[in-house]
């Protein structure tokens, strides 16, 4: 290790602080520790034996810190970290987009602070420093603001907005004739769900009875109900679950009119403007140049009469638990223009559509055959000790199940489908409600391209894509063709940069 | 199963020779308890004489000799002047390519068994949810660094 005069270590004082804060995580590990020592009977090696755990637990943390060192560089900050398996990382600092300063429990009892470095990767192993003492803290956060080169993300980036904004454009709002619509097709029956669960946590508020009490309490009804036969009993349970059908309508258009009543998308000078909310008003702005890939979905009875909905997939760190809903439900000449004006344009007509590979699609359908046909087999073939006659039934009903395995996969592949042209990536794909995701390469991370065994004899292979904020993959293309996709998309990735790609500038 | 790279249009860059070592001390360290019981069982001639110890020892041999070298065969990367290729994986192959200018941050690192054999493992960050790091291991330590400052200048320089 080279000992240069700008390596610096994080505060002293730290150790304690990281000592407290695992404390609780160790908390199970010592009183077992504890227990197992109480057996052993002789006090000098209880003893001697706590001194020796300790003192190695201390020899180990005093280590860490030494080993635990930073460097302020010229164009990057460096983090070095580890005792046995050494670790040195190094944050360019244009990849900084913001220095968060956290102050947990233990770290505040001595005036201590953990620095997060957010570098985009949404929180998957980011970069942190801990602990630094406040003022440190502080002068490394303004430190690496200054040396970023002139990026204008600091800036929340979907904030409540006080709108001072000047020119806005309505480009999508949710009729309340439309919102009952929606709710209808947003059937739901999420509501007995909740009222079981109810029913478990207040099951102390019913009667204790067992269901023999349970009859006897229904009286006559029940006993008059239970006395009319199946036909009768089979009517009744039907008329039961038609009941279904209005609660479930009812549920679906109270959700959705809490979650979309008001929708308005504009757009305005700083992005797309969303508000939606009966009881909780939400107003989020998205910057345009965020948007990664817009996904067109649609559900099972909805498609038939053509609604969709938008969606947008936007930088990962933005991404936590919001919503990216542009367009919750609407045909598509409506979308078009929404998605247009993000930049990533639904494909029209005359695009290039691609299938995957034949092969593909007959290994699949073995693959997804072969289980139900294979069971269905041994249900007639080995000795099983059933009655003559009753496997048939369900083997039939298992080849049955094969059959429409397989005619699954065949409908995939003949109505799965991408293209690449140009600066767009289109992939659709599904069944019942397929999806559209609509991309560019400009906005994608890396390029996998991924085979198994049975790809490499059959020459084709996925491609997976690394989508910030979302995930993106096209299954079993033919290998030459995956290949010069790849090669296509490498080739406009690497002519931008991230930072161009994605944020706005000052 | 061929062990030659599937993909003809790009010459890999193969791993340190060093990493088939690593591999095979690790594989050995990992096969040291089922040999010694094997050898244990012929020892006290429970079972037919080489019942046991033949078809370990053999399995041992072919782990630590030859599938390092195959899995060493199977990996490899291409530096490019603006990406990198990671390809690895004998059965299942994953061929990823990360542009320089898609990396977030880089980290070197060196687990103690890499020390022991002057290696490093490259690691980049992207901000996609898949691959969101690419570990790039079995590379001289002192390259594994370099190649860190140069895509990290590479970074630096385009985000201008």
């Amino acid at each position: 290790m080279n000992e240069g005069p700008d390596w610096r270590r994080t505060a002293p004082v730290g150790m304690v602080a990281g000592v407290l804060a695992s404390l609780p995580r160790a908390a199970l590990s010592i009183i077992a520790a504890l227990i197992g020592v109480r057996n052993i009977g002789d006090p000098a090696i209880v003893v001697l034996v706590l001194v020796a755990v300790s003192g190695i637990a201390l020899g180990w943390v005093v280590l860490g810190w030494r080993h635990h060192r930073y460097l302020i560089g010229p164009d990057d900050l460096r983090i070095e970290q580890g005792i046995l398996s050494r670790q040195v990382r190094a944050i360019p600092y244009d990849r900084i987009h913001d220095v968060a300063l956290r102050e947990p429990l233990a770290a505040r009892l001595f005036g201590l602070v953990e620095v997060a470095f957010d570098t985009g990767t949404g929180g998957k192993d980011e970069a942190k420093l801990a602990f630094v003492t406040r003022a440190e803290g502080a002068a490394l956060r303004d430190t690496v603001r200054a040396r970023r080169s002139g990026v204008a993300a600091d800036a929340p980036v979907i904030a409540e907005v006080t709108p001072a904004v000047s020119e806005t454009r309505t480009l999508f709002a949710l009729t309340p004739g439309r919102l009952l619509l929606f709710g209808l097709f947003e059937f739901s029956l999420v509501v007995f769900a909740v009222l079981a669960g109810a029913a478990q946590q207040f099951d102390f508020l019913l009667p204790d009875l067992d269901w023999r009490e349970w009859r006897e309490l229904g009286g006559q009804p029940l006993q008059w109900l239970l006395g009319l036969g199946l036909a009768v009993q089979v009517i009744a349970a039907v008329l039961g679950l038609l009941l279904l059908i209005p609660i479930g309508l009812l549920t679906g258009v109270v959700r959705t009119a809490l979650r979309d009543w008001g929708f308005r998308l504009e757009e305005t000078s700083r992005g797309l403007r969303r508000r939606r909310g009966l009881l909780t008003r939400s107003d989020v702005v998205m910057p345009l140049e965020r948007v990664q890939a817009l996904v067109l979905g649609t559900g099972l009875p909805r498609r038939r009469w053509g609604w969709h909905s938008l969606r947008a997939i936007s930088l990962a760190q933005d991404s936590k638990d919001q919503s990216h809903v542009l367009v919750p439900f609407a045909q598509a000449a409506e979308i078009a223009p929404v998605a247009a004006l993000t930049g990533l344009p639904l494909p029209g007509d005359g695009v290039d559509w691609r299938r995957a590979s034949a092969r593909w699609r007959s290994d699949r359908m073995v693959l997804a055959a072969l289980l139900p046909l294979l069971a269905g087999a041994g249900l007639l073939l080995l000795p099983l000790d059933l009655p003559a006659g009753t496997a048939l039934v369900p083997a039939v009903i298992l080849w049955l199940l094969a059959a429409v395995l397989a005619f699954r996969q065949y409908y995939l592949w003949r109505h799965n489908r991408h293209a690449l042209t140009g600066d767009l990536l289109c992939s659709r794909e599904g069944w019942l409600s397929p999806h559209l995701v609509v991309a560019t390469p400009v906005k994608l991370q890396s390029v996998e391209l991924r085979q198994g065994p049975l790809a490499r004899l059959g020459d084709y292979a996925d491609l997976h894509l690394g989508l910030a904020g979302g995930t993106l993959a096209l299954h079993g293309l033919p290998l030459p063709e995956a290949q010069a996709m790849r090669a296509a998309m490498v080739a406009r990735m690497a002519a931008v940069d991230f930072t161009a790609a994605n944020l706005a500038r000052t | 199963m061929e062990d030659a790279s599937p993909y003809a249009d790009e010459p890999l860059t193969p791993l340190d020779p060093g990493y088939v070592r690593m591999v095979r001390l690790l594989t050995g360290l990992a096969l040291a308890a089922p040999v010694i019981g094997a050898i244990v069982l012929e020892a006290e001639q429970v079972l037919p004489p080489g019942a046991v110890a033949v078809p370990v020892v053999l399995a041992a041999g072919w782990l630590l000799l030859r599938l390092p070298l195959r899995r060493w065969r199977a990996r490899g990367y291409v530096y490019g002047a603006d990406a990198l290729r990671v390809v690895r994986g004998l059965w299942w192959r994953r061929d990823i390519t990360v542009p320089f200018g898609r990396v977030q941050h880089l980290d070197v690192t060196q687990g103690p068994l890499e020390r022991l054999f002057g290696l490093g493992t490259l690691v980049l960050h992207t901000a996609g949810n898949h691959n969101s790091s690419v570990a790039l291991p079995g590379l001289a330590h002192p390259q594994a660094l370099a190649m860190r400052d140069t895509i990290r200048a590479h970074v630096a320089l385009h985000s201008q």
